[in-house]
């Protein structure tokens, strides 16, 4: 037998196949599972937070916001409750008790605790101009409590937590997990901004008649900090512009119009003019 | 976020180097595969008995080779649903004709090499719930190399 040695097809022992075009469509199908998992997670959330009632979620952070709530102890508050008052009288689907308070900060923010609390910062009164300016920004947040936003992102939470747990926190799968989930989360947030925005914009005019000083707050955190390119799609909020040009197109479609100001209450201007320190 | 950039990152990086690196390998490999073609690698029972049987001996040939960023992390994905580990396949390619290259560098003046053995052996750290991450291949060619009489 004489052996004739010859050199051997190089690829018959490994793919002919693009590994990169695999690893794109198998990315692209774990992404998408990803996708319809926090779908899934989100719907059964948003069903199962209408089946709780605005008290119980009261009963179970109570104790957490009203503790929040006696930090931030201001001479003011009750002017700032006074202005949520006026905006509840005009939201009776809202049946969890709200309490507002104003925390010492040097940023114009305000936030909702769950439980039914709203804290303003010293600065967002300071730099507003009108009393509609501030209605709007507590409107916003009563947006929050009424479309159950701090429920349904607790319970996503939950949910997408047990799921990273089953498939390991070191795991590669985890490093494209969590990532896609933050960036669906940071979109649904924005969404619920969104709405909370549109909810805030009927408020305003049913304590007003009107919708003067719903776009002063962003107008002004626009021209401070104008957005870089890319930045929306990495925020909880959206851009501040789009939140302006959202308000005055659903201001147009539901036919609301802007006219004079409320001047903003004395005892919630800047400690030049007041005393606003204890 | 972060973590995210840094992961593309490492990926592009692997895929860039790791790709020149293999190709640069194969290209080694065609060349000496063909100076060593002379040698053949067959597995017998009995040597050949017409001829004079001059030296015969154990030769070696080891390789390892690491796996880059790219191909681990498609690897991983691959893992999860299963399947073809294509990520890896050209990765054993290599390291087993370079294990056969460097075992017939051991015995240049040999007429064939007989009754090769060919180990592979996967290098890496142990992560929890007994999961292996491969870092490394390492591939062992032994066989006996058989010089016979010049006729």
């Amino acid at each position: 037998m004489k052996a004739t040695p010859t050199i051997p097809d190089e690829q018959v022992n490994y793919a002919k196949h693009s590994i990169t075009l695999e690893l794109l469509m198998l990315l692209g199908a774990l992404i998408f599972g990803i996708w319809i998992v926090f779908l899934f997670s989100t719907y059964l959330v948003a069903y199962v937070s209408t089946l709780i009632p605005q008290d119980a979620e009261h009963r179970i952070f109570a104790s957490s916001v009203s503790g929040q709530l006696e930090m931030h102890k201001h001479p003011a508050n009750p002017t700032v409750q006074r202005i949520l008052d006026k905006a509840l009288q005009t939201a009776p689907e809202i049946t969890l008790p709200l309490k507002a308070a104003i925390m010492h900060a040097p940023f114009p923010q305000a936030m909702a605790l769950p439980g039914g609390g709203i804290l303003v910062t010293e600065q967002l009164l300071q730099e507003a101009q009108s009393e509609n300016e501030i209605t709007w920004v507590i409107a916003h947040e009563m947006g929050h409590f009424r479309l159950r936003h701090h429920l349904q992102g607790l319970g996503r939470a939950v949910i997408l937590m047990g799921i990273s747990l089953a498939i390991g926190v070191e795991s590669s799968i985890s490093r494209i997990f969590s990532p896609t989930i933050q960036l669906l989360r940071l979109q649904h947030s924005r969404q619920d901004e969104a709405d909370a925005d549109a909810y805030a914009l009927d408020v305003l005019n049913k304590v007003y008649g009107h919708i003067g000083g719903a776009t002063a707050f962003l107008e002004r955190q626009q021209s401070k900090a104008p957005a870089l390119p890319g930045e929306g799609y990495l925020s909880s909020h959206p851009l501040s512009s789009d939140r302006i040009a959202q308000i005055r197109r659903l201001g147009n479609l539901r036919g609301y119009v802007e006219l004079d100001l409320v001047a903003k209450p004395a005892d919630l201007n800047p400690p030049a003019t007041n005393q606003l320190s204890p | 976020m972060s973590e995210l950039y840094t992961i593309l990152l490492l990926i592009g990086a692997g895929y860039i180097f790791g790709n020149i690196g293999e190709r640069r390998h194969f290209r080694s490999l065609r060349a000496r595969e063909a100076e060593t073609l002379r040698i053949p690698t067959i597995d017998i029972d009995v040597v050949d008995q017409a001829r004079v049987v001059v030296e015969a001996r154990l030769v070696c040939g080891q390789v390892t080779l690491a796996v880059d960023y790219f191909r681990r992390f498609a690897g991983s994905i691959r893992n999860f649903f299963g399947g073809q580990m294509a990520a890896y396949e050209s990765l054993l390619d290599r390291a087993r004709r370079e294990a056969i290259l460097r075992m017939k560098a051991e015995a240049p003046d040999c007429d064939i090499v007989v009754n090769v053995h060919i180990d592979a052996c996967p290098i890496g750290k142990e992560k929890s719930k007994g999961r292996f991450k491969v870092t490394a291949l390492e591939c062992i060619a032994s066989g006996t190399a058989i010089r016979y009489a010049q006729k």
